[in-house]
């Protein structure tokens, strides 16, 4: 019997490949410049893609009260890199879908119709849909509930009250389960609600005022989107696309523009800072205009928060060129090809001087702003958490809400009723934006530290940094009825960082009041 | 340590090395420099990790990627089965079909990390390192390590080099761009 140890000579042949498997795969990772798949000539150079603003929503009908829009969800093959054919699903076809222009005091009906195929063609899901405007108190049965599903060949009319004050809102999918491969996919869109006293401000409009939608994308080997959520931890693509063009450049005038940034990205965290080192003056959060505009020279800009900016030109000569560039954030994945954003090219002197100023105050009348936590009624801690590989807010999922039919509860305020959230992540692993429905709410403190400026506004979706404890304050005003509370990181929201809370107890039902209809063609609005 | 005994009787001894055992030569156990085990337990127990966690792998899977799970499930029951058939004693035979298998996956692990395989949840592009797979490569080099040892010497330098001859052939194709 030999006592037979493995022998140096065995274990050196061996090693040859214990080397390559232990060392290439790693290799391949340090060395990946991006993740796409696709060759590195495909990518356009940066600032070389004009700037494109998406198209305005006409409504195919109007009434005293009510605008009507129509709108098809529906796969097509469009470009976002120069000469590529890439499938994509958009509202009308458009990716980013088309900009609805909504007053306040005026109704929006949006009769959303799902033309999408059965299955999705690579990642053959179902594409079940859900509308959700991102911003606006509409009833439940209009908010977007993730398991009020329109199924491919249905369709449902949304209403949208737009009682609230202006802001810049979106729609985009929230399909169960979904939510991220469809808005991935290209369902997303910008809402813009103004109201009298918006428009009595000498603030930019018209063509001085430009929707910025971002999001980040990564393609495979022959153009497609890829999907690649690391365990449903995120998507962070190596493209950086605004308004669907990747890394695009925009000709200035020599004057103030307004950008209302939204940050569609399913994961991506951004940190903005202009490459001429000059500070942006933040004017309006998530809920609308701000108190008092807030000058900064960095901004952090979670997934579905928006920010509305300006910057003024008229400080560059013109032929100068001002890089709008991402700083990154935190457990986002950056890549040297996500560190600039787009350019904008100081081309010529105003063509129009008029609505050119940012005034000291802006919003006499800051509806959440104004809450103070003494009018609070209530205290509710809300943790989110990974565990089991699943995401969760207080340990309870989606999965659990569907499993209680749609009854389970995580908090059932009052109508009216003021509340303080705390939301705590203890993680240093990641950062989660949460965001809840109905609401607008006031950021009282970060870590027991005052929030950053630029979140000195009206907000409906929170960052929730690494080890941080954020405390909410909101009234539960407008409807009553079951809402959603979840985390805008759409992989973590669709596995499953999702739960609801009830305001009062007699609101209409979000899955039975107003369920999708077989659509046929020619059905009049 | 002329007389190489057949895989099988290296591991049917259970208590190889204990004090005062004498070995074949007649020298004793306790004046051999390194401490050792048998290379049939290594190989035993190294594959057994693999397949248990091949086994663990299958119930991450079975959700959404049915046929990964079910390729994980056969190899993790050949892999403990192999584990168990290795402690009782195996045959020249049968030590180089499983080293076959076994390469033959490490390969795969490897086009799996760099080139990507055109099928699952990973179609379109190759998986990132992780620790379970790399785990479980580690063991399957260690099992191939101590089976190679497992063979009679004549067969055992032809195994050894024939691995050998794999592992470079995979830094060959690395080097010339067709893996990573
Ligand atoms: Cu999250």
């Amino acid at each position: 019997m030999s006592t037979r140890a493995v022998s140096r000579r065995d274990l050196l042949k061996v090693s040859a490949l214990g080397a390559a498997a232990l060392a290439l795969p790693f290799e391949r990772v340090v060395r990946a410049k991006g993740i796409s798949r696709i060759a590195e000539s495909k990518l356009p150079k940066p600032f070389t893609v004009p700037f494109v603003v998406p198209p305005v929503a006409k409504p195919i009908r109007s009434d005293a009260t009510t605008d009507y829009y129509q709108m098809s969800m529906r796969q097509v093959q469009a470009e976002i890199l120069p000469g590529v054919g890439t499938d994509l699903f958009g509202y009308d076809g458009q990716v980013p879908g088309p900009t609805i222009m909504a007053s306040q005091g005026r109704q929006v009906v949006v009769r959303h119709v799902n033309g999408l195929p059965a299955k999705h063609p690579r990642w053959s899901y179902t594409p079940w849909t859900s509308v959700h405007l991102h911003g606006s108190a509409s009833l439940p049965q209009y908010d977007g509930y993730a398991s009020d599903i329109t199924q491919p060949g249905q369709y449902k009319d949304y209403v949208y009250p737009n009682m609230q004050p202006a802001r810049t809102l979106w729609y985009h999918d929230h399909g169960a389960a979904h939510t991220a491969e469809n808005a991935y996919m290209g369902l997303a869109a910008m809402y813009q609600l103004t109201d009298a006293q918006e428009r009595g401000l000498p603030i930019p409009t018209g063509r001085y005022d430009v929707p910025l939608i971002l999001s980040d994308k990564m393609f495979t080997a022959d153009g497609q989107l890829m999907y690649e959520d690391k365990s449903h931890s995120g998507l962070w693509g190596d493209v950086i696309t605004m308004n669907g063009k990747p890394w695009p450049r925009m000709p200035v005038e020599r004057r103030k523009y307004r950008f209302r940034i939204l940050n569609a990205s399913l994961s991506r965290g951004f940190r903005y800072k202009l490459s001429t080192g000059e500070p942006m003056t933040v004017i309006a959060t998530d809920g609308g205009l701000m108190g008092a505009p807030q000058q900064v020279s960095e901004i952090r800009h979670g997934m579905a928060e928006r920010y509305d900016i300006v910057i003024d030109f008229a400080k560059y000569k013109i032929g100068q060129r001002v890089v709008l560039q991402n700083l990154g954030v935190k457990n986002s994945t950056d890549y040297d090809t996500t560190k600039q954003i787009m350019a904008f090219d100081v081309a010529a002197e105003p063509t129009d001087g008029t609505k050119n100023e940012v005034p000291s105050v802006l919003n006499p009348n800051p509806s959440a702003m104004g809450l103070t936590e003494s009018m609070s009624t209530a205290t509710r801690k809300l943790e989110v958490i990974r565990g089991n590989g699943e995401w969760s807010v207080n340990g309870v999922t989606w999965e659990q809400i569907v499993a209680s039919g749609y009854r389970k509860v995580i908090a059932n305020p009052a109508k009216d009723a003021v509340e303080v959230w705390e939301i705590t992540n203890k993680s240093g692993g990641w950062f989660h934006p949460v965001h809840i429905h109905l609401v607008d709410f006031k950021i009282l403190s970060r870590n027991g530290k005052p929030p950053r400026p630029e979140e000195l506004g009206p907000k409906d979706v929170v960052y929730v940094g690494e080890n941080e404890t954020v405390r909410l304050l909101m009234k539960f005003e407008h409807q009553t009825g079951r809402y959603m509370v979840h985390c805008h990181n759409l992989p973590h929201e669709d596995h499953d960082m999702m739960t609801q809370f009830e305001v009062g107890t007699a609101g209409p039902d979000p899955m039975t009041a107003a369920p999708a209809l077989p659509w046929t063609a020619g059905l009049k609005l | 340590m002329t007389d190489r005994t057949t895989a099988a009787r290296a591991v049917v001894d259970p208590h190889p090395a204990h004090p005062g055992d004498v070995d074949e030569d007649g020298s004793s156990a306790l004046r051999s420099p390194v401490p050792t085990v048998t290379a049939g337990l290594v190989a035993a127990g190294a594959v057994t990790v693999a397949g248990v966690l091949h086994l663990l792998a299958a119930l991450e899977h079975v959700q959404h990627q049915m046929t990964f799970a079910v390729f994980f499930i056969v190899v993790g029951l050949v892999q403990t089965g192999a584990g168990a058939g290795l402690r009782r004693g195996s045959t020249p035979l049968r030590v180089g079909l499983g080293l076959a298998a076994l390469v033959g996956l490490v390969v795969l692990y490897v086009y799996s990390r760099t080139i990507g395989l055109q099928i699952g949840p990973h179609a379109d592009r190759p998986e990132d390192p992780d620790f379970l797979g790399i785990t479980v490569v580690v063991c399957e080099l260690a099992t191939i390590a101590a089976m190679i040892t497992l063979l009679p010497d004549r067969l055992r330098s032809v195994a050894g080099n024939a691995v050998l001859v794999v592992g470079i052939g995979v830094w060959v194709l690395w080097a010339t761009g067709v893996v990573g």
